[in-house]
């Protein structure tokens, strides 16, 4: 990287992943089965490197074949663990399908699905088309969905239960210039406390991780200028890392948190209560009157 | 034994088993760390002291019985070779509070954690609250923990240096029938730790909150037997959670884990906030299906 500032922006590289301290029992995911969407990049990445690391056998899936390799090869050479990769679109139900015959394949079982992958662009709401709105109500709400679905009706058939945790954002002000994300999100966290106790009787318990301003590669998809502010926007004035993240999935997948289900996990630094995220940078309206001075402590005084 | 101990079953983890229970963290992950756990004596605050300690921490506890606090503190002893501090007193004592704060400032030379566990509520229908049980309630829950974080916080900020604090409260999301003294003193707390948060964000102080379900500790006992037979249908689940439940929590919201986690309330409650009812008071026919 040739911008210092880069390091603030788009996060720890894979071979901080490979040699971060942790806070778990080393072997803590010995024999584990972990399915992990979007694998391959940010912060499903870390999720990947600190599962391996703690003992798992991991499969990570996303589109491109290229940052999965890369990821599996990362982590062979962090701790020797083989990582199962595909390549695929969680909007395909019959690829998720398949996807899980894969899983069942090879490892017989699954003990934690991390739905990860999603996405989204920053765009004023005005002016998104139907295909845009679309692709990302498909990708982070439906493809989410096929998923749970999927590994449940297979830990059903097996009788056996299973974890979900879902990657969502912080929803809970809305989320600005990405409302198509907003929604699908929400969706996302609504039937997670829907299933969490339709699926209690299975032994599935199902949670959700609203991650704020995390400095991640995920970033690069958003104007610099834009994200360079991101990292304000919580009373701690500072991005999280994807360790954050990675460590609250482990956390929740693992047997600490078995009596937690239908929860979400904010690791936001605080963002809920304080800070705005212009996904696509602030608009003039809300700079109005900032630093204006007519409140200023000074100008107080001198009235 | 009479009749009735006998077909009770037992509530929780006993210290043998607080000991040795599995742990998803590293052995060393507290050392170096203080920890001040206020209601250490007994359910939740004793687990927790277990567990602190268990994993490096110096810890010390405070409750308002002596007995009990030495019942911890001999404990971990005996179990895990460790001497923990203890001092009683009420935290409903802002004076009190302060001198143990400073108790603990001069034994340890510094504070890391706090976890303000203390409080409690007694099972009645709110139309018969008196003003004095009412008001007992609201001082332990709200004013004593509110006092706790405020004397940790003016010590940090005085030290140049951050914390963090975890307030435990309870599951108060959907209301809480036959208790609602302690929902309100909750809810109280959790807001209180929201607005804390940003707050205190600039001094490095990290504040939230863990709410439980119904947890299996020795202080169900306190519930009519009607009651508590059917507390593990209050969540989805259908059982109870353990002690460790909510201590690996603490842990996790504590440590370089949650460094990124502020003004946020964790509910362990294996679904309750959306599904079941828990009637400490027992349930009243109105609720009962036609």
């Amino acid at each position: 990287m040739n911008d210092p500032n880069d390091k603030a922006l788009y996060g720890l590289e894979n071979t901080e992943l490979a040699t971060h301290s942790t806070v778990f029992e080393p072997g803590l995911c010995t024999d584990q089965v972990v399915l992990i969407s979007g694998g391959g990049t940010g912060i499903g990445q870390a999720i990947a490197y600190l599962y391996a690391r703690l003992g798992a056998r991991v499969i990570i899936c996303g589109r491109r074949t290229e940052p999965l390799a890369e990821t599996a090869a990362g982590i062979r050479e962090a701790c020797g663990a083989e990582v199962i990769t595909q390549a695929m679109t969680i909007r395909d139900p019959d690829q998720v399908a398949d996807l899980l015959a894969l899983v069942w394949e090879e490892y017989g079982g699954l003990d934690v699905l991390v739905n990860n992958a999603g996405g989204q662009f920053a765009q004023d709401s005005l002016d998104y088309s139907v295909k845009g709105w679309r692709a990302v109500i498909d990708t982070n709400l439906n493809g989410t969905w096929y998923m749970m679905q999927q590994a449940a009706r297979r830990w059903r058939d097996a009788g056996r239960g299973g974890s979900i945790v879902n990657i969502v954002v912080n929803i809970h002000r809305g989320t600005l210039q990405t409302t198509h994300s907003a929604a699908a999100r929400a969706g996302v966290v609504y039937l997670s406390k829907s299933v969490a106790v339709e699926w209690a009787p299975l032994g599935i318990r199902v949670n959700c991780i609203a991650p704020g301003a995390i400095a991640s590669s995920g970033l690069r998809n958003y104007r610099r200028e834009a994200a360079e502010q991101f990292r304000y926007a919580n009373p701690m004035r500072r991005a999280g890392d994807v360790w954050d993240v990675a460590e609250a999935s482990v956390y929740l997948g693992s047997g600490a948190a078995d009596f937690i289900t239908g929860e979400v996990f904010a690791v936001d630094g605080g963002y809920q209560m304080l800070g705005e995220i212009w996904a696509g940078g602030e608009p003039e309206y809300f700079a109005r009157g900032r630093g204006a001075g007519r409140f200023s402590p000074s100008e107080r005084e001198a009235e | 034994m009479t009749e009735l101990e006998t077909m009770r079953p037992r509530w929780g983890l006993d210290d043998a088993e607080l000991a040795s229970y599995p742990t998803v963290y590293r052995s060393d992950l507290l050392t170096g760390q203080v920890a001040l756990i206020s209601g250490g004596g007994t359910g939740l605050g004793r687990a927790m002291a277990y567990l602190f300690a268990r994993l490096g921490a110096q810890v010390m506890i405070c409750g308002r019985r002596q007995e009990k606090l030495d019942e911890t503190a001999a404990g971990i002893r005996a179990h895990l070779g460790r001497e923990i501090a203890s001092r009683a007193m009420t935290i409903r004592d802002p004076e009190a509070v302060a001198e143990l704060l400073d108790e603990t400032w001069s034994r340890f030379g510094s504070l890391d954690i706090l976890v303000n566990n203390g409080g409690g509520q007694f099972p009645q229908a709110a139309i018969d609250f008196s003003v004095k049980g009412w008001n007992a309630v609201i001082d332990t829950n709200l004013n004593g923990t509110w006092y706790m974080m405020q004397q940790a916080a003016k010590r940090w900020r005085e030290a140049g240096r951050g914390g963090s604090i975890i307030n435990i409260v309870a599951d108060i999301w959907r209301g809480m029938p036959g208790i609602a003294h302690t929902c309100a003193a909750r809810a109280g707390v959790v807001f209180a730790t929201r607005s804390l948060a940003v707050e205190w964000a600039p001094l490095q102080i990290r504040v939230n909150c863990i709410a439980p379900g119904t947890i299996a500790t020795p202080g169900l006992e306190v519930y009519p037997e009607e009651a508590s037979r059917n507390f593990h249908r209050a969540n989805p689940m259908l059982h109870c959670g353990d002690a460790m439940d909510i201590a690996e929590a603490a842990v996790y919201l504590a440590t370089s884990s949650g460094k990124f986690i502020t003004g946020e309330c964790l509910t362990i409650d294996g679904g309750q906030q959306l599904w079941g009812e828990v009637w400490p008071h027992g349930r009243p026919a109105w609720f009962e299906a036609p």
